[in-house]
C-alpha cells in the first residue's frame, strides 16, 4: 500500500519538474502536459488512490509553479479527472491509439474551459460576493425545504 | 489491479473541490494575505525545484567556460578593469556632485537624495508559461526581497517583483501585458502611463500635442507609482504616431534594459519613495497609481 504511494508520488514530483524544465518560450508552447498526463495516468489505473483529491492538490502545485491565476489547474485537473473515471472501464481497456485519441478530446475540452474561465477572470470579482450567496442558500434549504414540504403533503388528504 | 471495480467519483467530492477551486480564484482574485501566503510558502517548494531543473543548464554553462580561450579571458579582464576605472573616476565626481545637491537641497529644506541599496540576483529560470515576460531569480524572503521591489539591471528599469518565496522570487518585466508604470516623458517634465504590450515594444497613449518629445528621447521613472524610486531609464522612444481627432500622441519606446539577455539583475530592497507613497496615494486619487500587475 505504502509502496504504491510512492510511487505516485514520486511520478507527480518528476513531471512537475518536467513541466518546470527552461525550455525556448517557442518549444514551451507546444510541449506536453506532464503533469496532466501523470494525473490521467494514475487515476485510470489506481483508481482507490489517486482519485479528485489528489488531482485537485497536484492542480494547485501547478498553479504556484506557473504563478498563474490560484485554483484555475486545481479546478480543470479535477474536472478532467471527473470525467476519465466516469468513462474509466471505457478507457482502460482501450486500445493505446484510441486512448491517445481520448486524452486528445479531453485536453481540447480542458483548453476550451481554461480560456473561458481565464476570460472571466476578472469577474471573479464579483464572483466572490455570489460565493456568499451561495453559502447563503445552503443554510436556507433545509428551512425551505421543512416549511414547503408541509405545503406539498396537505392537499393529498 | 481492480478494473471491474467502478470508482465512479463521487458528485460530492467534486462538487466541493469545484466550490474551493473557484473560491481560491476569487479570494486570490482580490489578493487576500491568507491565499498570497499559502502562494508564497507553496511557491517555495515549486521556486527550489525549478532551481534544481535548472542546476544541469548551469552545469553546462559552467564546463564551456572552462573552454574558453585564455587569450579571450585576459582581453575581457583588462576591458573591465579599464570600465571599472573609468567608473570609479566618474563616481567620484558623481560623490562630490551629490554633496552639492544635497546641500542645495538642504537651502531650500528640501529632502537630500538618497542612493538606495540594491541586491545582485542571478536569472535561475522562469515559469513554465507561453509568454516569457515572467522569470525566476535566485534571491528571495531571506534576503529581503519583497513583491513590489523593483528590478534593474546595469542600463535601465527590468520589472518589479511579482511573488517572492524562500528560495527565490519572481519578477515582471516591464514589456508584460499586464505591467505598468508611471513615466517621465524626456525633459517635459510631464508624467504619463506607460504599459507593456507582450513584445518588445513598450507604448506610452494619450499624451498631449504639445508636449515637446522626439524619437530618441528617454524615458525615465517618475516616483509617483509609490513604486519604482525616481530617476531610473526605463525606455527610449523609437517613433511617435498621431492621433488627429483627438489631439493626442501615442509613444512607442523600446526598453533600454536589454531585456534578450538578461543574466544578473539588481534588486533595488528599500525603494526610498516607498515610505511616502501612502500619503502621494491618499492625497490624489486621480494621480496615476500603479496598477498591481497580475497573471490571468
Amino acid at each position: 500500500m505504502s509502496s504504491s504511494w510512492i510511487a505516485i508520488v514520486l511520478t507527480t514530483l518528476a513531471a512537475l519538474a518536467l513541466s518546470l524544465l527552461p525550455l525556448p518560450p517557442a518549444i514551451q508552447a507546444h510541449a506536453p502536459q506532464w503533469l496532466l498526463l501523470t494525473v490521467i495516468f494514475w487515476a485510470l489505473y489506481r483508481p482507490a488512490q489517486a482519485g479528485l483529491v489528489y488531482a485537485w492538490i497536484a492542480g494547485l502545485l501547478m498553479d504556484v509553479a506557473t504563478n498563474g491565476l490560484l485554483g484555475l489547474h486545481a479546478l480543470l485537473f479535477t474536472l478532467t479527472v471527473f470525467g476519465v473515471l466516469s468513462l474509466r472501464q471505457r478507457f482502460a481497456v482501450a486500445a493505446l491509439l484510441s486512448q491517445a485519441l481520448l486524452i486528445a478530446g479531453i485536453s481540447l475540452l480542458y483548453l476550451l474551459i481554461a480560456l473561458w474561465v481565464q476570460g472571466m477572470a476578472s469577474d471573479l470579482l464579483s464572483m466572490a460576493s455570489h460565493l456568499s450567496r451561495a453559502i447563503s442558500n445552503l443554510a436556507a434549504w433545509p428551512v425551505l425545504y421543512f416549511l414547503l414540504s408541509r405545503l406539498e403533503r396537505r392537499p393529498a388528504h | 489491479m481492480a478494473l471491474f471495480d467502478s470508482h465512479r467519483p463521487g458528485f460530492n467530492r467534486l462538487l466541493v473541490l469545484v466550490v474551493l477551486s473557484i473560491a481560491l480564484m476569487s479570494l486570490d482574485r482580490i489578493g487576500t494575505r491568507w491565499v498570497d501566503q499559502m502562494d508564497s510558502n507553496v511557491g517555495g517548494f515549486t521556486d527550489g525545484m525549478a532551481g534544481l531543473v535548472n542546476k544541469p543548464v548551469e552545469l553546462a554553462r559552467g564546463v564551456g567556460e572552462w573552454f574558453t580561450e585564455r587569450e579571450r579571458l585576459i582581453e575581457e579582464r583588462r576591458r573591465l578593469r579599464e570600465e571599472n576605472l573609468l567608473l570609479r573616476g566618474q563616481m567620484q565626481q558623481h560623490t562630490s556632485l551629490t554633496r552639492d545637491i544635497d546641500e542645495l537641497r538642504e537651502l531650500l529644506n528640501g529632502r537630500p537624495i538618497e542612493v538606495p541599496p540594491v541586491l545582485l540576483a542571478r536569472r535561475i529560470g522562469h515559469p513554465p508559461r507561453s509568454d516569457d515576460h515572467l522569470f525566476t531569480i535566485n534571491r528571495g524572503l531571506g534576503d529581503d526581497v519583497r513583491p513590489g521591489d523593483p528590478v534593474i539591471d546595469a542600463n535601465g528599469l527590468v520589472g518589479q517583483v511579482l511573488r517572492s518565496t524562500r528560495l527565490g522570487a519572481t519578477v515582471i518585466e516591464i514589456t508584460s501585458r499586464d505591467h505598468m508604470a508611471s513615466v517621465l516623458l524626456g525633459d517635459s517634465g510631464r508624467s504619463a502611463l506607460m504599459r507593456g504590450t507582450g513584445t518588445a515594444e513598450l507604448v506610452v497613449e494619450r499624451v498631449p500635442e504639445r508636449i515637446r518629445i522626439k524619437p530618441g528621447d528617454t524615458l525615465t521613472t517618475s516616483g509617483i507609482d509609490g513604486v519604482f524610486p525616481r530617476g531610473y531609464p526605463v525606455a527610449r522612444v523609437t517613433r511617435i504616431t498621431t492621433d488627429r481627432a483627438q489631439g493626442f500622441i501615442r509613444l512607442h519606446a523600446e526598453p533600454v534594459a536589454d531585456l534578450e539577455r538578461l543574466d544578473h539583475v539588481l534588486v533595488i530592497t528599500e525603494p526610498p519613495d516607498r515610505v511616502e507613497a501612502p500619503q502621494a496615494e491618499g492625497a490624489s486619487e486621480s494621480s496615476p497609481v500603479e496598477e498591481r500587475p497580475d497573471v490571468e
